[in-house]
């Protein structure tokens, strides 16, 4: 009976569904943001995930299909700049067209949903995982 | 001893372990949703069925060969599917799991308050 690993695991997922509305969040709060740090418009960012094997003290046949995940990296996508035509803006070169980032809405909003059906997906999980676990020491009563 | 908790305690408890592996291999599978290039895994038991019919096997007759060793003991398979993960199929692996789970440990706990029932009512 080993809840704790599940639990575990389960944790991992969520943390990465949390890691990716976090930064579809971002891209959609910078959708039109021309000034970052590092100079230039803001870049669209992409979370990457792993399958990471779980460290399991007991039965070696299931403990390779057991994976949690880990967030491997956050990329920029440099190439994500669209030029639009805007004289007045603040920052328009001297062609008066403006660099913006190429940050598709609708494509944010759609991974915004994935992200959080697969936070919905692991809450069902962990709930599961606890009923199984009060329901184990109901046995006792 | 033997004859109160070997036989249902036994196999009830096997059941247990195997639906709380199969329950974390399928929770891995919905934790991988997102992950690239992650194939889902399946615990299945083979043998288990068929040990478990032999349960019914009594020798009523000392000519009667001995039936074999129904130690209940569990082997299963893990098996790796090559397909993506199949959110809708696992989620339903889950709940039925969840359930049956339950079930086993309702049983377990149905034959320990029969034994308790048992030793309190012939004081």
């Amino acid at each position: 009976m080993d809840f704790s690993t599940t639990f575990k695991i389960v944790g991992t997922g969520m943390s990465a569904a949390r890691a990716r509305l976090d930064v579809v969040a971002s891209n959609l709060a910078n959708a039109s943001t021309t000034k970052t740090d590092e100079g230039g418009p803001y870049k669209k960012k992409t979370v990457t995930t792993a399958a990471e094997p779980v460290e399991s003290r007991f039965d070696s046949a299931i403990a390779d299909a057991l994976k949690s995940v880990k967030i491997e990296s956050v990329t920029e996508d440099p190439n994500a700049v669209k030029m639009a035509y805007d004289p007045a803006h603040p920052d328009a070169g001297a062609n008066g067209y403006v660099a913006l980032p190429d940050i598709n809405v609708m494509t944010e909003m759609a991974d915004l949903i994935t992200a959080s059906r697969s936070y919905e997906a692991c809450v069902t999980a962990f709930d599961s995982t606890k009923n199984m676990a009060l329901k184990t020491l109901e046995m006792g009563r | 001893m033997d004859a109160l908790f070997d036989k249902t305690v036994g196999l009830l408890s096997n059941m247990l372990d195997y639906r709380n592996k199969r329950h974390m291999v399928v929770v891995s599978n919905i934790t991988n949703l997102d992950t690239v290039d992650y194939k889902p895994s399946e615990v299945t038991f083979k043998n288990e069925f068929e040990k478990a019919g032999q349960l019914a096997l009594k020798t009523t007759n000392p000519k009667h060969l001995p039936p074999p060793n129904t130690d209940g003991s569990l082997n299963y398979e893990v098996t790796t599917s090559e397909e993506n993960v199949k959110i809708d199929t696992e989620m339903a692996n889950l709940a039925e799991n969840n359930l049956m789970y339950n079930t086993t440990v309702e049983m377990l706990a149905r034959k320990f308050r029969g034994l308790n029932t048992v030793l309190k009512e012939t004081k």
